[in-house]
């Protein structure tokens, strides 16, 4: 038992082995000293694969970062451009192809700054903003983004904030827009018809925090049980066919998933349904 | 993995102050038949750095009763000043590793 704990406290300070003299022949002695070069040299050739698999990582999303940036400046001169440009003397044609453009323009925008924004909080440099908020407005707020696409398509939309959820809260009420943003966008989306259902509630409360959870429920096509585990991460939506027949960049959920990570309790509930 | 150890020898410092055992582990690791040893000895733990930091080693018998060190406290030197080096720790029969023990290491020097 001493025996053991010497050589347990032995390898824990850095050994590799503990040999006590007198009790070994040459055969030992010749297999603990390649034991030990062997190990030694794996866990290096670990901590090389590792360092190095990092480093990719952070120059991958540097890059991302970087680019997304260089693609939004002149992005922007286009979109101001187009808009200045339908308040031109246009025949309806151009008119309708300006507009056009104009979208066209803002869908890229969109994309450029979700990548912008994967990678920065893949980076660790999200500074989540504190500051009073209302709840039912930060919520309606969303909500009423999306009321007329829904309405086009015919797909119900409605919001329930159950009565006992404190009206007013403190925390970052963008970052919690852009989640229900990415929930509510992507119910409609996959919702031919039906109704997407936004309900808010309390889970706990005490005095200086309170848990809430926020439901998107939709009667969309749903998400296959294998689907389910992956589409919270980056570039992966539910299906592969899902990308030929909805677009997308598969960023919004993973952005929401980085942001509930690294936001206040508050956030942490948010739980998508359908 | 050791297959060019076959051509080159595994290059080895021992830091051991006690002669005999010096002897007796150069004469084990000189028994081994298809293995070659190159054996440097230092007799005190601030020697062994200082060939440490100087030269290439491929492992270092290390050991826990030195004039300068002693215990598992010796191993957490040696590492934290040579990190990367494997080290075999090397312990008297039922000498507590903590104490350098000078006079029981063996009788056939006391």
């Amino acid at each position: 038992m001493e025996d053991e704990r010497i050589i347990a406290s032995a390898v824990q300070q850095g050994a590799e082995d503990l040999l006590i003299k007198g009790t070994f022949k040459t055969d030992l002695l010749v297999r603990a000293i390649h034991f030990a070069i062997d190990r030694s040299q794996a866990r290096d050739e670990l901590a090389v694969a590792r360092d190095s698999a990092l480093e990719s990582a952070r120059l991958r999303s540097e890059f991302l970062a970087n680019m997304s940036h260089e693609i939004r400046t002149p992005l922007n001169g286009v979109i101001g451009m187009t808009r200045l440009l339908v308040d031109t003397p246009l025949s309806v044609d151009q008119q309708e192809m300006v507009e056009i453009a104009r979208s066209s323009a803002q869908t890229l925008l969109r994309i450029v700054n979700d990548i912008l924004d994967f990678s920065k909080i893949s980076a660790g440099k999200t500074v989540l903003e504190e500051a009073d908020f209302d709840l039912a407005l930060a919520v309606e707020g969303v909500v009423e983004i999306f009321a007329e696409q829904a309405h086009d398509k015919g797909v119900a939309l409605d919001c329930r904030i159950e009565s006992d959820v404190a009206s007013l809260l403190r925390g970052d009420a963008g970052r919690l827009g852009q989640i229900l943003t990415n929930l509510v966008g992507n119910a409609i989306k996959f919702t031919a018809h039906g109704k997407v259902t936004v309900r808010v509630g309390t889970v706990s409360e005490a005095e200086n925090e309170c848990v809430l959870r926020f439901q998107v429920r939709d009667t969309g096509i749903g998400i296959p049980l294998d689907g389910q585990r992956v589409i919270f991460n980056a570039f992966i939506q539910g299906e592969d066919s899902t990308t030929r027949r909805f677009g997308g960049t598969g960023l919004g959920l993973a952005i929401s998933a980085q942001l509930v990570d690294v936001t206040v309790e508050m956030y942490r509930n948010s739980t998508l349904c359908n | 993995m050791h297959s060019e150890s076959d051509f080159k020898p595994i290059k080895l410092l021992l830091i051991e102050d006690n002669p005999l055992d010096e002897r007796l582990l150069r004469e084990r690791l000189h028994a081994a038949p298809e293995w070659r040893f190159e054996i440097e000895t230092a007799d005190r733990l601030d020697r062994g750095l200082e060939r440490l930091r100087s030269e290439r080693f491929d492992l270092v018998l290390l050991d826990l009763s030195l004039p300068d060190s002693a215990g598992s406290e010796t191993i957490a030197r040696l590492h934290a000043e040579v990190p990367r080096i494997p080290i075999l720790a090397l312990r008297r029969w039922r000498t507590s590793a903590l104490s350098p023990a000078r006079c029981s290491r063996a009788p056939r020097i006391c």
